[in-house]
């Protein structure tokens, strides 16, 4: 806090770049603080991937290696052979799709009808709406598991997605992003002919895509996460998604092989990276709405 | 005649079929689950036998259950304990890399990790990472001359263990909401306070922190619930252990739920869980209006 004096006027490059210059030691500082401060949020990453590369042996000496003498990429082949790996990999991408597109559909389908249709009982069903909003998980989970039971929906992927798609903050996030748009565009359709389904799709969707980018991001990032729903459904290890699998993984092995281990959370995590790394601007934008997920 | 009339442009019917989906999956997942929750906490149920009406009887078990009481501890300290540092963190960090320096983007990818990362993949590395023989903690320490030590399978370091991986993935995720907040501060607001002779240190605490109170409230609510609701890292990191001493209230919901298979008492306790965080929730808006400003 004791930077706190730098200019923060960000017009004018050829001013900004003179204070700049004027500020250095200061920025200095700044550079200093933001390097000790992101070692610890990083290195444990780090380590992930350079105990991943050892052989057994390096990972269990005495005292312990950090650094791989010589990088064995048979960990990762190990992953797959062993664990099951791709299998766990391409049931959580179904399972996380699936879920986004449905709840793509209904949110946005849902927030549309709150911000732009006129009918009977809106205000009424929005109330509703705010109310589901206000339940936890852990209220409905036993009665939720009861139904999947009663559906005989245990141990499927179908107990997995279909409940999870349907969300009352997504559909507050599209109400907010239709409300946006202008009434004229809409009317104009309209008198053009277009039913409500056909301005929804043709005129409100496509403008709303950053919105959609947000929703589908937030909802990914959840449902790639999700631990304790899929816990209690799934029995069948080929039908595990990657939470499970590397749960169950580590209880079996864990302790024995952690660069095979530490392999499999490596992979684990590179989807959302690589999809952070090519969407940085609309994963800023959802993880700033991401609060609202909770 | 009347069919065209039905599916005309101004039709109310439009508005039905667009809102028809999520109120059918709301009533099926969230309604009905809702009411079976609130009636199975009056009942004695093992999900293989049905139902036994048992009145008040869950409710007051709950009351005189010690690992409730536990579970109840370890979530105020995990609150105490997480929520004023993350904010302390992230709004330091946002802060820093509000600063328009070279780079800065770099920097926001890196502080950007943690909350990115896959969350069971994060709770299994530190597990490594808290290893006693061979883990990355216990390697440096060892270097200084200190431990080694057992973090997770002792009582005075379990659960402060856990909230630090916690911890290292939430002050990330506050960094990013704390960082549009800085970004949303009009410039302009800077500009008049330096013509007016104010110092950096006066231009923080006068006009960045009360602007951020907003966003520091809604992060500080967001994260009480959320903390009511650890379960993950204890079921990975400690499984409750070392002698059910790091249970927090959903792991014990859990445990009674699918472990013991008391669903009529562990659904008591799901639903006295409910009334707590909406106390939490209602008090900490009643109590925002003293030090939040809006602008």
């Amino acid at each position: 806090m004791i930077v706190g004096a730098a200019p923060r006027r960000e017009t004018a490059g050829a001013r900004l770049r003179a204070l700049a210059r004027r500020a250095r030691p200061q920025h200095l500082l700044i550079y200093i603080l933001l390097s000790l401060g992101a070692l610890p949020m990083v290195y444990p990453l780090i380590h992930m991937v350079f105990t991943s590369l050892m052989t057994q042996a390096e990972a269990l000496a005495m005292p312990p290696n950090l650094i791989p003498r010589d990088p064995q990429w048979s960990n990762y082949v190990k992953t797959f052979v062993q664990i099951k790996f791709g299998r766990f990999f391409f049931n959580t991408a179904f399972v996380t799709a699936m879920v986004v597109f449905g709840q793509l559909v209904t949110c946005t389908l849902a927030g549309y009808a709150f911000a732009r249709l006129r009918f009977k009982g809106r205000e009424l069903l929005f109330a509703v709406y705010i109310g589901v909003l206000m339940i936890p998980f852990h209220v409905t989970l036993i009665p939720n598991f009861v139904l999947m039971k009663y559906l005989g929906w245990i141990d499927s992927h179908t107990a997995l997605i279909v409940p999870s798609m349907f969300s009352a903050i997504g559909i507050f996030l599209m109400r907010q992003a239709f409300r946006q748009l202008p009434q004229a565009l809409i009317d104009a359709a309209t008198i053009d002919g277009c039913n409500p389904l056909q301005c929804f799709w043709h005129i409100a969707l496509p403008l709303v895509k950053p919105f959609l980018a947000a929703l589908a991001i937030n909802v990914a990032l959840w449902k790639w996460n999700d631990f304790l729903w899929p816990l209690l459904i799934l029995k069948t290890p080929d039908k595990y998604v990657l939470s499970i699998g590397l749960q169950f993984f580590q209880d079996q092995y864990g302790l024995m092989d952690w660069p095979t281990m530490m392999a499999a959370t490596t992979i684990a995590q590179l989807p959302m990276l690589l999809a952070f790394v090519f969407a940085q601007k609309s994963f800023m934008a959802a993880l700033t709405h991401a609060g609202l997920k909770l | 005649m009347r069919k065209a009339a039905l599916l005309d442009q101004r039709s109310p019917l439009w508005g039905y079929l667009f809102t028809a989906p999520s109120l059918l999956g709301f009533l099926a997942f969230f309604g009905l689950p809702v009411l079976g929750s609130l009636y199975l906490s009056f009942t004695r149920y093992d999900i293989l036998t049905a139902p036994v009406w048992i009145g008040l009887a869950n409710y007051k078990t709950v009351f005189s259950d010690p690992h409730f009481w536990r579970a109840g501890r370890n979530v105020l300290f995990w609150a105490l304990g997480t929520i004023p540092a993350g904010v302390l963190i992230g709004v330091s960090v946002a802060y820093l890399l509000n600063y328009p320096i070279r780079g800065k983007q770099l920097f926001q990818v890196l502080y950007y990790l943690p909350v990115i990362s896959m969350t069971i993949a994060v709770l299994v590395l530190w597990k490594w990472i808290y290893d006693p023989n061979f883990g990355l903690l216990n390697t440096l320490l060892g270097k200084v001359g200190l431990g080694p030590f057992d973090w997770l399978r002792s009582g005075t370091t379990a659960l402060l263990g856990v909230m630090v991986v916690s911890l290292w993935k939430s002050a990330s995720q506050y960094m990013v909401i704390f960082l549009a907040g800085l970004q949303s501060i009009p410039k302009d607001y800077y500009e008049a306070a330096q013509l007016d002779g104010a110092n950096g240190w006066q231009q923080f605490w006068r006009i960045t922190i009360p602007l951020l109170t907003p966003t520091i409230f809604f992060v500080v609510v967001l994260n009480l619930i959320a903390t009511f609701q650890v379960f993950d890292e204890i079921y990975v990191m400690t499984r409750g252990g070392p002698f059910r001493s790091t249970e927090t209230f959903v792991y014990h919901i859990w445990l009674n739920a699918f472990k013991v298979f008391k669903l009529g008492y562990a659904s008591a306790q799901a639903w006295i869980l409910f009334v707590l965080v909406a106390a939490c929730t209602l008090l900490s808006f009643h109590l925002q209006r003293r030090w939040v400003h809006y602008e």
